[in-house]
């Protein structure tokens, strides 16, 4: 193949994969998830059910901390850094592995809101 | 399979990761989180993907060319790393920090990292100083912890019911290790059992040198005149090198038994352990390669550009050409700086006496009263030398990729048609 013709193939490859992941990003928001009108996001990128997160945190975390102690650390205006670090903390403290943390952490950021 | 199918066979590999995470995660994310995970499946799909593209799938290096699937995988490097980057900046609030104590942020970061390092040094390999053996061990491992990081990396953030994107993630992961395992343990073991003993090593001036190879115990190599073969011989160090390099000897020699390659002297190895071989020494062959072939093409005159060493894949063909009595005309025209440097003239000349062909001696410093052209190639010369209708005409170029890219404007200036210009480019990597 000419030059110009794998540059064109590689140009058009791009192309088509930008419009997926265009279209991917427009599907994953746009659906409204069950139960949750807007769940918070963890960093990671995925989010996860905070109800589940709550459960967690009454068998991991409640006999020692209330959700409204560790909560407002999270009601800041970019919650991004506050969440990993939380999660920095769980992964070191507790018995939660570290999906179960990103769900705990998922419920104290919505307890925050 | 054709050309076509081939793209759409990568396609689905790249898109199928991000469907699957496009169905798992619907409805759980902001605009922004969700184009940053869409970028990381594409990054990802691109990332296992590369593996397949350099593997040395012989039926697609014969439709493709394997300087055209190496450019391919240089650029799908570029898309890869552009996707990671649209993920890292709007998923993560920090920079990538190969050390976090988060798994999933360690080894996204590791991954993010190794494939940035596996960009870098492959663009900059010449500034670095580095030999291609050290680059190629050094991408392989990068390449390696990319694919690994980024399967770790997504196994930990997918949800617990995301089942089957986290499935396809290590499936894909395993098909990009399992690749490189195949063509790194599994060929080789395969082609010790057909080695190539070492017949003769013929000096053929212009700092080339014929390795002249017999098949011991097998029956030799099926390829199409103008292949090439990937060549192994004695470790040196830890490493045991392989090089590509172009069968100069026609298909009909000795029924496929017998192999020259013609090697230039460009770098250690050709330098100094390709005129160390001795008769009787073993090598391995893998092969054949490439779609640079007149057999693949229904041509009624053809047209020949090599640059210096590129003359050995055209040797091939005319020679293929003398042995089956072929009588369609050719020219050929063979850029050098001098004659001292133009390999296998002698014989190149003589075949114009067995063929209808004519060689077209491009010559930069030739000698005084040398009949030949002067300078580079231009589209001037290739008229002068050629009927106003190039119509059934195919193009052959192979040579250093300026020059292969001078012929490419030259024929689209003559108004060949694409399809019927075909390239290798040497000095790929």
């Amino acid at each position: 193949m000419r030059t110009l013709q794998v540059r064109l193939a590689a140009g058009g490859f791009t192309l088509a994969l930008g419009l997926a992941v265009a279209a991917s990003a427009w599907v994953a928001s746009r659906t409204v998830a069950r139960g949750h009108a807007s769940a918070p996001a963890t960093p990671g990128g995925a989010t996860l059910d905070p109800a589940a997160g709550a459960e967690l945190f009454e068998r991991h975390c409640a006999a020692c901390h209330a959700p409204e102690e560790l909560a407002p650390a999270l009601a800041v205006e970019d919650p991004a850094g506050a969440v990993l670090a939380l999660l920095d903390f769980l992964d070191e403290h507790g018995a939660a592995d570290p999906r179960e943390d990103r769900a705990i952490a998922a419920f104290l950021r919505e307890s925050a809101r | 399979m054709r050309l076509i199918g081939w793209f759409v066979l990568f396609a689905a590999v790249v898109l199928a990761p991000l469907v699957a995470a496009t169905l798992a995660t619907a409805g759980e994310r902001t605009l922004a989180a969700a184009l940053g995970g869409a970028g990381g499946w594409a990054a990802f799909g691109v990332l296992a993907a590369q593996f397949a593209l350099v593997t040395r799938v012989r039926a697609a290096t014969a439709v493709l060319g394997s300087d055209s699937l190496l450019l391919f995988h240089r650029l799908m490097s570029l898309v890869a790393l552009g996707f990671l980057v649209l993920h890292v900046a709007l998923l993560a609030p920090r920079v990538p920090d190969p050390l976090a104590r988060n798994p999933a942020e360690r080894y996204g970061s590791i991954a993010a990292w190794a494939a940035v390092l596996l960009v870098v040094t492959s663009l900059l390999r010449r500034r670095l100083r580095w030999s291609y053996e050290l680059w190629l061990v050094a991408h392989r491992l990068l390449a390696i912890a990319v694919v690994a990081g980024m399967a770790w990396h997504v196994h930990l953030v997918l949800a617990p019911e995301a089942r089957v994107a986290r499935a396809l993630a290590w499936a894909w992961a395993a098909a990009a290790l399992g690749a490189l395992a195949v063509q790194r343990l599994v060929r080789p073991a395969l082609l010790r059992r057909r080695p190539w003993e070492v017949v003769e090593n013929r000096d053929e001036g212009a700092s080339t040198r014929t390795l002249v190879l017999r098949a011991v115990g097998h029956a030799g190599l099926r390829f199409a005149a103008g292949q090439f073969v990937w060549i192994t011989t004695r470790r040196r160090g830890l490493v045991a090198e392989e090089h590509p390099i172009t069968i100069a000897s026609s298909p009909e020699l000795d029924g496929g038994r017998t192999l020259e390659l013609a090697i230039k002297a460009l770098g250690d190895w050709s330098r100094e352990d390709v005129p160390a071989l001795r008769p009787g020494e073993r090598v391995r062959v893998d092969g054949p390669f490439g779609a640079f072939s007149y057999e693949r093409v229904a041509a009624q005159r053809l047209v020949l550009v090599a640059g210096g060493v590129g003359v050995t894949p055209m040797r091939s063909m005319l020679l293929a050409m003398r042995d089956r009595g072929d009588r369609r005309p050719a020219v050929l025209f063979f850029a050098a700086h001098d004659r001292s440097r133009a390999m296998f003239v002698s014989e190149l000349e003589r075949l114009q006496e067995e063929l209808d062909l004519r060689l077209v001696l491009v010559l930069e410093r030739p000698a005084d009263g040398e009949r030949c052209e002067r300078g580079f190639l231009t589209a001037e010369i290739v008229r002068r030398h050629l009927p106003d209708s190039l119509r059934f005409t195919h193009f052959f170029a192979c040579g250093p990729p300026p020059m292969v890219a001078a012929v490419e404007r030259i024929t689209s200036e003559l108004g060949v048609p694409a399809t019927h210009v075909h390239t290798e480019r040497f000095d790929m990597i």
